[in-house]
């Protein structure tokens, strides 16, 4: 077998990890003020919406679907949330569940679509993210609201012992999808249907309902993020939601999970949210506009991806000089 | 004759591994000639070496006499070397003349010529005396004349040395046969052929000299008529197999386990036969006969259309391999690699997926019982692993074959299908496998076989049933055995007749 030098074995597993360093030296070197604990703070504030969003897309990836709603799943979600507490005045629990019922069933007729009558999960999801879009859009006539109780808005602003709400819920999240992926049974099943469906099949897993459940789980975690999301700013609107689908699968593909399935861990997903939200938090701070963040991010969505195939390429030729 | 192409003391490295050692062959035009070696010889690594995919470490290559510092795929390619590989590279697509003129399409300026492609198509395929249309759509064509719209676009490209990898591994006996013509056809026009099989009996038919490798090494070049069989096996292995087919005690009972009424679906039609506990039943026929989709309308891996399973007497209803495995069914696919395991996995992972279920409580994975369950396999199969951990894509084929037993046998089935037991094994590791299968039978276990290799039907079955063009035609017990009688049920279809009283009785 093909011994490999434990140095570049580690960076190769692990450069991700040295991507986000390089880029705190950076941005300290430009802006000392980016490097301090409260600042750090504030990024892990930044990234919990995404990371916790990313955690249930990756359960997608894995199986070698993805799921452009999210984005707006939360805008919906939060709509839906802030309808039934500041119209109904009805309790922020009862507004939250009810949410994330509707979601889940929207998770479970994406699912159901994809796996049952085999339409590419990216034409299904994009039709939902258009449906979940003009919802989002039509319940208020486009019109944002606020006055959230405060109680509610404790989830976004308060913080326990000293740590941000925000970051405690993140850190549930990742525990969560760990716990799911690791330790039940069950998790097994996304990374075999992702690396080899057929197997997967022959070897007794139900398959399309293993599908189905990935989509469930990435709208629980997509609701989840959208709850967060409308705490930290205090406001539903319409419009929140737009474009996060795109952060949230960079976050993934950036950390190291793979588009073509089978592959990615936990902690990928944390440490590609982290990168995102350091990039956004110190071009803000270096005054970047916002368009050129835009733009950036895009560039690097490219350069992962290409990242990505260019390590499938090469353990291709591993596995042939073998 | 001439020499056309001649390795001279070739050696490839890779890191960690010497592929090739020191080797020196010479291919003399129009000739044919056959390279044997078991899996990991080093056949992969010379074929890419010969068609510049691999440049040899050490060593020199000469082509017509002249000396190549290096060959690339195209360059390779330029000077006449073509390859068939295993896995052929088509456009499904699109039609049989694009796909032989894909590389260098007939143009009139920017526009294709469409006309002088067929034609060209045309008079190629009626060279070849190929009864298929140049407007055929390759993805419909079957694997055998895909392979042949394979072969003419080597020819398109003028080669003058082609390489046959394994060419009749996928193919039905009668496409062998319309393959077999196609290199005779080559042969006379002075091409030189190299063709690697792991059927020696196709060796004999063809070829005119034969090297054989092990270990990277080339161990002797032999003309074909100096040897026989047992010489070729003893030189690929190193040592004499003295008896391939382990023997196991005569069986005996009749109580009979499963057992089919008509059963129908799936591409199979009234299929009635009954399999005994304790024995191994070997399933015959070409391939595409059926026999693996009969056995996927058992597994629960496609829909019964009409007629019964029982089980033990009792009917049953398999609509999902999960089913299947509840009744006390298993299946070792007939492709390992794309059916029976999770390559990117490792060991451990892959044996226990069809069970995860049982090594949990509530929903929760025990990997305690995951490593025990890892541990007794890899005794009681023989598995040469270092570690549980270890991912399936680097095991040998044998090994992997075993992984894919365990994980079959950790459900505890009571019937194992086995599609393809010894497909792409090396003859030292079928024979393991041969007597793993015995010692199963040993534990109580009943085995239902599908294999194309004449010998191992008969070498392993207690009992045979033939199939034909998705028919049972025959069926022959152990003092019946004889290879021409099941070659003869094989080609026996029972025409049309049949079919539509199947389908009126519906």
């Amino acid at each position: 077998m093909k011994k490999q030098n434990p140095a570049s074995k580690w960076i190769k597993e692990y450069g991700i990890v040295l991507v986000l360093i390089l880029e705190v030296i950076l941005f300290g070197i430009l802006k000392p003020k980016f490097v301090t604990v409260s600042n750090f703070l504030t990024i892990l504030k930044q990234s919990s919406t995404v990371c916790i969003c990313a955690v249930g897309m990756l359960f997608v990836l894995l199986t070698g679907g993805i799921n452009l709603s999210v984005g707006f799943m939360m805008s919906a979600t939060g709509m839906i949330c802030a309808i039934f507490m500041v119209w109904f005045g009805m309790n922020p629990v009862l507004a939250i569940l009810l949410a994330m019922i509707a979601m889940l069933l929207v998770g479970v007729v994406i699912g159901s679509v994809v796996a049952y009558l085999n339409v590419a999960p990216f034409i299904v999801t994009m039709a939902f993210m258009n449906v979940l879009k003009g919802f989002s859009f039509m319940v208020t006539d486009g019109r944002n609201i606020s006055d959230l109780p405060d109680s509610f808005c404790e989830i976004g602003l308060g913080d326990f012992l000293g740590i941000p709400i925000p970051i405690i819920l993140m850190a549930l999240a990742l525990f969560l999808g760990y716990f799911i992926l690791r330790r039940m049974y069950a998790g097994r099943y996304f990374f075999a249907i992702g690396s080899n469906e057929e197997a997967a099949r022959l070897s007794g897993v139900n398959v399309e309902l293993t599908k189905i459940l990935t989509y469930v789980i990435s709208c629980f975690f997509a609701t989840f993020a959208g709850i967060v999301m409308l705490a930290r700013i205090k406001t539903a609107a319409p419009n929140t939601g737009n474009g996060l689908e795109f952060d949230v699968i960079t976050a993934c593909v950036l950390g190291g999970v793979s588009m073509t399935g089978g592959e990615g861990k936990i902690y990928q997903v944390l440490v590609g949210s982290v990168i995102i939200a350091a990039l956004n938090n110190g071009l803000i701070m270096l005054q970047v506009s916002e368009y050129i963040q835009i733009i950036l991010k895009g560039i690097i969505l490219m350069l992962a991806v290409i990242y990505d195939m260019m390590q499938r390429k090469r353990k291709k030729k591993v596995v042939i000089a073998a | 004759m001439d020499t056309i192409l001649e390795l001279e003391h070739v050696s490839k490295l890779f890191p960690g591994v010497v592929a090739l050692d020191d080797v020196s062959i010479d291919f003399r035009k129009g000739e044919v000639h056959a390279l044997v070696g078991e899996n990991g010889a080093g056949k992969s690594t010379l074929i890419k070496t010969m068609t510049g995919f691999h440049n040899p470490t050490k060593g020199v290559i000469r082509y017509m006499g002249k000396e190549y510092a290096g060959f690339t795929p195209s360059g390779a390619k330029e000077l006449g070397i073509g390859c068939i590989y295993q896995e052929l590279n088509m456009v499904g697509h699109l039609t049989v003349a694009e796909n032989i003129f894909l590389s260098e399409l007939p143009r009139k300026g920017i526009l294709l010529d469409e006309k002088r492609m067929q034609e060209r198509a045309k008079e190629l395929l009626e060279e070849m005396e190929l009864a298929v249309s140049p407007d055929a759509v390759v993805g419909d064509l079957t694997i055998g004349y895909q392979q042949m719209v394979e072969l003419s676009k080597a020819l398109v490209a003028d080669s003058r040395l082609i390489i046959f990898d394994e060419p009749t591994a996928p193919l039905s006996n009668h496409e062998v046969e319309i393959l077999f013509q196609q290199i005779e056809k080559l042969r006379k026009k002075d091409i030189t052929i190299v063709y690697i099989s792991h059927r020696l009996d196709e060796i004999f038919r063809l070829a005119d000299r034969v090297t054989v490798l092990r270990d990277g090494k080339m161990i002797k070049t032999l003309d074909i008529k100096d040897t026989n069989q047992d010489e070729l096996i003893q030189l690929m292995v190193g040592r004499a197999m003295s008896e391939v087919y382990p023997q196991r005690p005569k069986h005996t009972g009749s109580e009979i386990l499963m057992e089919t009424r008509g059963l129908t679906g799936n591409g199979v039609r009234d299929i009635s036969l009954a399999i005994k506990k304790g024995e191994v039943l070997g399933l015959g026929g070409l391939v595409g006969a059926g026999r693996t989709e009969f056995a996927q309308l058992l597994f629960g891996a496609a829909k019964v259309e009409s007629g019964e399973i029982l089980l033990k007497g009792k009917k049953v209803q398999i609509n999902s391999p999960n089913g299947a495995m509840k009744q006390g069914i298993a299946m070792v696919p007939e492709d390992r690699k794309r059916q029976g395991l999770v390559l990117e996995e490792s060991v451990k992972e892959n044996i226990a997926l069809p069970i995860l279920k049982k090594l949990s409580s509530r929903g929760i994975l025990s990997r305690k019982k995951e490593e025990e369950l890892t541990a007794y396999y890899k005794e009681k199969m023989r598995i040469k692993i270092y570690s549980g951990e270890q991912i399936a894509k680097e095991l040998s084929g044998g090994n992997q074959q075993k992984v894919v037993l365990s994980k079959e046998l950790a459900t505890r089935p009571e019937l194992i299908i086995i599609d393809e037991p010894t497909r792409g094994i090396d003859v030292g590791a079928k024979q393991e496998i041969y007597k793993l299968m015995n010692e199963l039978i040993a534990d109580g276990m009943t085995i239902l076989m599908i294999t194309s290799e004449m010998d191992e039907l008969l070498g392993m079955s207690d009992r045979i049933v033939v199939f034909c063009e998705g028919h049972k035609t025959g069926e022959l017990i152990k003092e019946e055995f004889d290879s021409e009688k099941i070659l003869a049920y094989a080609s026996q279809h029972r025409g049309r007749e049949n079919d539509e009283e199947t389908k009126s009785g519906e």
